[in-house]
């Protein structure tokens, strides 16, 4: 745990009994306490030696308390504010939690009153310094993961595949036949695991932050005619065809082009993948004045409903016989919610045993 | 067919690189760092440079081609065709954002390692105008 040497509290109060017994009374039970008689002299303390916890009068001479939890929130936001005062009215109340207070103490307060205000607010902030940790540590381990997988695991996978095209394309001279498969095979594993790769650095790198800001204004039909195209080589490949039907009125959206079409395209590719043969993929849009629709469906073996809610989730993959077959990373759908989501928007799914799957993903317009 | 110089710092990538083109019938030349390169570029002339991006630092990569483009040093060199490659990216099929004012640190193509045979000479190819 973070910071469970002694806590230090500020006291601020212009009484100057109220500020002995909270001084006696909060070093008897083991914290550090620093006193004040004035707001200004308060923020002065405040400044020097910031304290875990705040207890401030309401009612001063000089600046009020509700000036010195405006400047508290200012200087440090984490910093537990509890309210005092002998006027208690619900107005004062609501004043100071309006500027940040954690708690409001009326006066007179018993002893255990101020020690239960104490330990909830020093518990709070406890909690707050240990979430904030773990978030840092987060970070860090998201940044390490993408160094490592980009620079120390996929550097040198691409010199090694680099290294067998020479072999493959038997630019050095001809190659036995035997060889020339293995060398085949291996390059086909190395291509899977690096567009494994790419997937898992995808789905680390996909942050709120990034989408918001390059999001550009892209017309809903533009969508469509780039999803269509790019489904269109791979279903023709597999011997299916795609369908498109598109909204009669072409909404603008404003999105982050390549994150959105790599979303889109995942649920294509997967129509396309998990389709029944000679299938039709099948892309439909349309929009409200609030929402653009983008469904794609297949003419697959569904889904099993008891796995449905679990599609999204990272390396979620399938048991069913019929699509477990099927090579996949099972990040595919959850690198698209993220994407999604990240969008402002949502990705929900239907699917009917023997009948095929339809995702839809929904976009906020404005 | 043409002289290529390769400047990478991945020995393995120049090997195959160089096996590759000279398959195509092309005479490639190496370099492992951007100083070496830049001096290859003045003694050799090359028709064509593939640069990887990231070797010590994306700068490395960068610098040498603001200097041969934005330089009077290399003034007879600017036209040289650079295809710009790199194991290392941000996002699949993103590039590494240039700001627009630094537009002549970019290349004239750019493929993510690894690439096939076939990739490799077609943008060789279309940069050399064949």
């Amino acid at each position: 745990m973070v910071l469970r040497a002694q806590p230090h509290i500020l006291v601020i109060d212009d009484d100057e009994v109220a500020r002995d017994s909270a001084r006696v009374l909060l070093s008897r039970w083991g914290y550090r306490v620093t006193l004040a008689e004035t707001g200004e002299k308060g923020l002065e303390a405040l400044k020097a030696d910031p304290p875990d916890l705040l207890v401030v009068d309401l009612q001063m001479p000089g600046i009020s308390g509700l000036e010195v939890l405006e400047a508290v929130r200012e200087f440090d936001p984490t910093i537990i504010c509890i309210m005092v005062t002998g006027f208690a009215t619900l107005q004062s109340a609501m004043d100071a939690m309006k500027q940040g207070a954690y708690d409001f103490l009326p006066k007179p307060f018993s002893p255990d009153e101020l020690k239960l205000a104490v330990n909830r607010g020093l518990e709070r902030r406890f909690l707050e310094k240990e979430a904030q940790k773990l978030r840092e540590e987060k970070a860090r381990m998201e940044a390490n993961f993408v160094t490592m997988v980009s620079h120390q695991m996929r550097s040198p996978l691409a010199a090694v595949r680099q290294l067998l095209e020479v072999a493959a394309t038997e630019s050095l001279g001809p190659l036995e036949a035997k060889y020339k498969d293995l060398v085949t095979r291996a390059n086909l594993r190395i291509d899977g695991l690096m567009q494994d790769m790419n997937a898992w650095l995808n789905m680390v790198r996909i942050e709120e932050d990034g989408v918001a800001e390059r999001k550009q204004p892209v017309k809903l039909s533009e969508i469509i005619a780039g999803l269509a195209k790019r489904t269109q080589m791979e279903a023709e490949a597999a011997g299916q065809t795609v369908v498109v039907e598109e909204a009669a009125d072409d909404a603008t959206l404003q999105v982050d082009r390549e994150s959105l079409m790599e979303a889109l395209y995942n649920i294509a590719s997967n129509a396309v993948k998990y389709n029944r043969d000679q299938g039709q993929v099948s892309i439909r849009s349309h929009s409200t004045r609030l929402q653009a629709d983008i469904i794609i469906s297949d003419q697959g073996p569904g889904i099993p409903k008891a796995e449905i809610p679990y599609i999204f989730d990272d390396f979620f993959r399938s048991k069913s016989p019929k699509l477990k077959s099927k090579p996949g990373t099972g990040l595919g759908l959850s690198i698209t919610r993220r994407i999604v989501r990240a969008h402002g928007g949502e990705v929900t799914v239907t699917s009917r045993e023997d009948e095929g799957t339809s995702f839809t993903v929904s976009l906020p317009l404005q | 067919m043409a002289k290529i110089l390769i400047i990478d710092d991945d020995p393995d990538f120049t090997l195959a690189n160089k096996a590759i083109l000279e398959a195509a019938g092309h005479e490639v030349i190496t370099a492992s760092d951007g100083k070496a390169g830049l001096e290859s570029v003045k003694s050799q002339d090359p028709d064509l440079i593939i640069l990887d991006i990231m070797m010590d630092s994306i700068f490395e990569g960068f610098s040498v081609t603001t200097t041969l483009r934005g330089t009077p040093e290399y003034m007879d060199y600017r036209d040289i065709p650079v295809l710009m490659v790199s194991a290392v990216k941000k996002m699949t099929g993103e590039r590494f954002e240039i700001p627009p004012e630094a537009k002549i640190a970019e290349g004239d193509e750019f493929l993510d390692k690894p690439f096939t045979a076939e990739v490799l000479l077609s943008k060789v190819n279309k940069l050399l105008g064949a």
